[in-house]
């Protein structure tokens, strides 16, 4: 991963809100984006689009306030999307066009000269590893091929940042992989920002170095990845020998310590959410002092699909 | 020291020009034409647009041959050529099936097609805007259309004027040039912003060509009928079929068939701006809502 600058964001959300019709899509969306892959997380109708659709400058904001680059992306947009790219998660891009002249041809919509965005499309395509098959038309290429392609009409204008819809969406595994190395190498070696959009939480966690979290409408979480694993209380996961009435008061007495933050009872089996390791020593004396046996106990740290589970919630 | 060359970095960063908006719309530009008319596709996409242009030209290859024929043949010939010879506004009446046809077949492509297979969220990802992007394919609509429309009377005059049938002095040349011009504009730009227009409200092309052939040919039947029943002359203005084709006459100074010498030429503009106002109106609409699909 590359190293995060958190000197200036490249896009800064305050508050944003939108509206089509009387129906609110977004109702307070804030976030600030760094250099380096950043993953877009949220279930279906989330936002997620509108908040894309924004950063491009192509939906007008009822409120809130929206930095891209240092300028506001709908006074600005051409500006903007000058210095974008963008890969949609379309999948059927012009199915008769060859590779090389449906490259070529975003590189010239981004403004560079006929015969040097020739030659870029070339390069692009060499890059995503399509070198020979840039002549074939899209139609006839896997979905791996045409998700690289994609990859290719973004980056071949040489944009500051790049926002890729699900660019992993109906890859196997193995082609899955080497598309997300592809992001990485992208970000890395020519210090193009990345915007990454997935529903998939552990590409996500695999690649990114921030991620923001949108739900419902609202920001559920956003910043490094790193942080917000340190932000998140680490949970004690027990196993007890106990009657239901017996769980219920110890349950009750564990709430009381300012030490555990929650607790989730499943059957015999609790999931506490702990302020600090302290805890570990109420949770062994209460046991003790209501004679319960402890069967199982174990401290899980959560992963990112815990943070973004526990955001939803 | 080696003379070896490196003659690609492969990709790297790019400092070089930057052409703007004006670059991109040109890309659009001719990106569009390019789908238009086939070029980088296979075969099958080259059938219609170069069946349609050269049944357009067919008419005005067969009144050059009439006119050497009878330049050829003597005086008595070049009287009966000059009466089988249309006037440039009579020309247009018989080329209007092709123009209708293009208008039909590949008009409706360029729109549908960006919004069914996502290239028009890449399009308004890149520098162009919705008006940009509109007015680029409206542009590229006439690029072809003029090619049936602004082709076979141009190319009629060229070669009339080299068999001395053509106008008589400079002027004159330049005059019917001038209305030839004005005439395939006035057409040109009503077929497209209907075509347009009807394209703006699906994503299927087959559906805005049969669409657009009812509208402009079933308008043609209904004002058929109301004339049939004697109703008001102002009915004929519905008729989209002929309505431009009436106006093109009125700028060759002729008062037209079809019953139109009935209606003043203020009325047949005034029809017709109704019709490109709406159109434009409809595309607006429908294009600044429109939600771009991902």
């Amino acid at each position: 991963m590359s190293e995060v600058n958190t000197s200036q964001p490249l896009i800064s959300a305050k508050n944003l809100q939108k509206s089509y019709g009387k129906t609110p899509v977004l109702t307070d969306v804030s976030f600030d984006i760094q250099p380096g892959v950043t993953g877009v997380l949220g279930s279906n109708g989330a936002g997620k689009t509108t908040v894309l659709g924004m950063i491009l400058g192509l939906h007008h904001r009822d409120g809130g306030e929206l930095t891209v680059l240092g300028v506001d992306p709908w006074q600005a947009g051409q500006k903007v999307r000058e210095q974008m790219g963008y890969a949609p998660e379309h999948h059927t891009l012009s199915p008769d066009l060859k590779a090389s002249d449906f490259v070529q041809h975003v590189a010239e919509l981004h403004g560079i000269p006929a015969q040097a965005a020739k030659t870029r499309a070339s390069d692009a395509l060499w890059l995503v590893g399509l070198g020979e098959e840039r002549f074939r038309p899209m139609g006839t290429m896997s979905t791996g091929q045409r998700q690289r392609v994609k990859i290719a009409q973004a980056i071949a204008h040489d944009p500051k940042l790049i926002m890729l819809d699900e660019p992993t969406d109906g890859l196997d595994p193995n082609q899955r992989d080497n598309v997300l190395e592809l992001i990485s190498t992208i970000s890395s070696e020519f210090g193009i920002s990345v915007i990454l959009s997935s529903h998939l939480i552990d590409e996500v966690e695999r690649i990114c170095d921030g991620v923001v979290i949108i739900g419902e409408g609202k920001t559920l979480a956003s910043g490094s990845i790193a942080h917000l694993k340190n932000q998140t209380e680490e949970q004690i996961l027990i196993e007890v020998d106990a009657s239901t009435r017996e769980i219920d008061e110890l349950s009750k007495q564990l709430r009381t310590s300012p030490t555990i933050k929650s607790i989730n009872i499943d059957s015999q089996r609790l999931a506490i959410n702990i302020v600090s390791d302290e805890a570990f020593n109420v949770l062994r004396d209460q046991c003790d002092l209501q004679n319960i046996g402890i069967i199982k106990l174990n401290k899980k740290r959560l992963s990112l699909e815990d943070v973004f589970i526990e955001s939803l919630q | 020291m080696s003379e070896a060359k490196i003659y690609s970095q492969g990709y790297t960063t790019y400092d070089g020009p930057r052409t703007g908006l004006m670059g991109a719309v040109k890309s659009l530009q001719k990106q569009s034409l390019r789908q238009a008319l086939g070029m980088g596709r296979s075969a099958r996409h080259k059938v219609i647009p170069v069946l349609v242009i050269l049944i357009a030209y067919v008419p005005v290859i067969i009144f050059v041959g009439v006119a050497v024929l009878a330049k050829i043949a003597g005086d008595v010939f070049l009287e009966l050529a000059q009466e089988l010879i249309p006037s440039y506004a009579d020309f247009y009446n018989i080329i209007n099936f092709a123009i209708v046809a293009l208008s039909a077949f590949i008009i409706p492509d360029l729109l549908c097609s960006d919004r069914r297979n996502g290239m028009l969220g890449v399009y308004l990802a890149s520098t162009l805007d919705r008006l940009r992007y509109i007015l680029g394919k409206a542009w590229a609509s006439l690029v072809i259309l003029f090619t049936v429309i602004f082709g076979p009377p141009f190319l009629l005059l060229i070669a009339l004027s080299l068999q001395n049938l053509g106008p008589e002095n400079f002027s004159e040349w330049i005059e019917t040039f001038g209305k030839i011009i004005v005439a395939s504009t006035v057409i040109g730009i009503f077929y497209v912003l209907i075509a347009l227009a009807i394209s703006s409200f699906t994503d299927r092309k087959s559906i805005a060509t049969i669409s657009f052939l009812a509208l402009v040919l079933g308008s043609s039947i209904i004002s058929g009928i109301f004339e049939s029943v004697d109703l008001s002359s102002k009915f004929r203005l519905m008729n989209l079929y002929s309505l431009s084709l009436r106006l093109a006459q009125r700028i060759f100074g002729e008062e037209g068939g079809w019953g139109y010498f009935e209606n003043s030429t203020t009325s047949i503009w005034l029809a017709w701006g109704v019709v490109v106002s709406l159109c434009v109106g409809l595309i607006w609409f429908q294009y600044r809502r429109m939600l771009v699909q991902r």
